[in-house]
C-alpha cells in the first residue's frame, strides 16, 4: 500500500468519526471517514467490496499472549471479540459473504524501545486471528517505531495513513496502555440485562 | 449435581477463534466431552449422529444462525429437551426475548470469562462438581 504525503480530496470533504480504543464503527455512507490514531494499538479496516460497506475497530491487548495458556486469556478474548463483532457487523450490513471482505490492518508500532514490544505482540495476534479465520490481509502498515493516524473510507475501502513524529507517538502509546488496562484488565463487562 | 466431565457439550460457532476460546474455558471448568461445530449446518449434521447434553451456540453465523438452529433443535424429538445457551455479541433485550420464545435456556454475552460461563451453565443444568 503506497503512502502519500498529501491527503486525497475524498478524505478532505467528509464527515470524520473518530474510533477510540475499544470502539468500532460500520458505515455505508460515502461522506463518512473513520479516523483513529494508533501507537502500539492495532486497527482493522474491513470492507465489503460488493456491498460497499465497511468498518474500523481499534484495540490493544494489554496482556501479551506468549504461552499456550495465555492464547485464550482475557486479553486475547477481548481482541478476538473486537475482531469478531466488526466482521459480523460488516457481514450483516453487507452481502454476508466472507469472500467479499477485504481486510487491512494497521498499527502495532514499537514506540518505546525500552519496553516489551507490545505493538509486535498485537500484530502477531491480529495476523494469527485472520489466518485462523481464513482471511487474507489485503493491505497493511504495521510495526515501526512511530504512531499513525489512519483514515478509512468505509464505502470505498480506501485508506490513508499518516506516520506521526516520535514525541507524539510516545504520548499516544503511553495513554493506550493506561486505557487498555483500565478497560479490560481481566474484568469482564456485565451484561445490562439479566433475564434468567 | 452433574459432574462436568460427564456432560457432553457442543460448541457452535463459525469462527475458529471463538470456538477455541469457548473450548478453553469449558476445559478449565472440567468439561472433557466437547464437540465443535463450525456452522449451524455442521451442528445439525453432528446432532443427527450423536447426542449431547448441552449446546452453546453463537447467534450470528453464516448459513444457519443460532436462532434458526435453536428452532430446529426444539422441533426435533431427540433434541427438543437439550439445554441451549446462546452466545451473543451484545445483550439485546429484544433479541433475547425472541430466543426465549423459541425455548433458549440461557444466554451469554461475549466476551465472557470462565466464571460467567460457569454461572450460565449451572443455571441451566445445575451446580457442577
Amino acid at each position: 500500500m503506497a503512502l502519500r504525503q498529501t491527503l486525497p480530496a475524498e478524505f478532505d470533504r467528509s464527515v470524520v468519526t473518530t474510533i477510540h480504543q475499544g470502539d468500532y464503527r460500520v458505515s455505508d455512507q460515502t461522506a463518512v471517514t473513520l479516523s483513529t490514531v494508533l501507537g502500539s494499538c492495532v486497527s482493522a479496516c474491513v470492507h465489503d467490496a460488493v456491498a460497499r460497506v465497511g468498518g474500523m475497530n481499534h484495540f490493544l491487548l494489554a496482556e501479551q499472549p506468549g504461552s499456550a495458556r495465555e492464547k485464550f486469556g482475557a486479553s486475547a478474548r477481548y481482541g478476538a471479540f473486537a475482531m469478531e463483532r466488526l466482521i459480523n457487523r460488516v457481514l450483516s450490513l453487507g452481502t454476508g459473504d466472507k469472500a467479499n471482505l477485504e481486510i487491512k490492518i494497521f498499527g502495532g508500532g514499537r514506540i518505546n524501545t525500552a519496553l516489551d514490544d507490545v505493538g509486535g505482540k498485537n500484530i502477531d495476534f491480529v495476523r494469527g486471528f485472520l489466518r485462523a479465520e481464513g482471511y487474507d490481509i489485503a493491505g497493511h502498515d504495521l510495526g515501526g517505531n512511530f504512531a499513525r493516524r489512519v483514515l478509512f473510507k468505509p464505502a470505498s475501502g480506501r485508506v490513508f495513513v499518516k506516520r506521526l513524529d516520535s514525541a507524539a507517538g510516545m504520548l499516544i502509546a503511553t495513554q493506550e496502555l493506561v486505557d487498555a488496562r483500565s478497560k479490560h484488565g481481566g474484568k469482564q463487562a456485565l451484561p445490562d440485562i439479566e433475564l434468567f | 449435581m452433574p459432574k462436568a466431565s460427564a456432560v457432553s457439550v457442543m460448541i457452535v460457532d463459525d469462527q475458529q477463534s471463538m470456538r477455541g476460546i469457548c473450548k478453553y474455558i469449558l476445559t478449565q471448568l472440567g468439561f472433557k466431552e466437547i464437540v465443535e461445530a463450525r456452522s449451524g449446518r455442521d451442528a445439525l449434521g453432528k446432532l443427527e449422529k450423536a447426542s449431547v447434553d448441552l449446546i452453546i451456540s453463537d447467534w450470528n453465523m453464516d448459513d444457519i444462525d443460532g436462532l434458526t438452529l435453536l428452532k430446529v433443535v426444539r422441533k426435533h424429538p431427540r433434541t427438543t429437551a437439550v439445554p441451549f445457551i446462546m452466545a451473543t455479541g451484545r445483550s439485546d433485550k429484544e433479541q433475547v426475548k425472541e430466543a426465549i420464545t423459541f425455548g433458549v435456556n440461557n444466554y451469554i454475552v461475549k466476551p465472557y470469562d470462565a466464571s460467567t460461563m460457569r454461572r450460565r451453565i449451572e443455571a441451566v443444568i445445575g451446580a457442577l462438581t
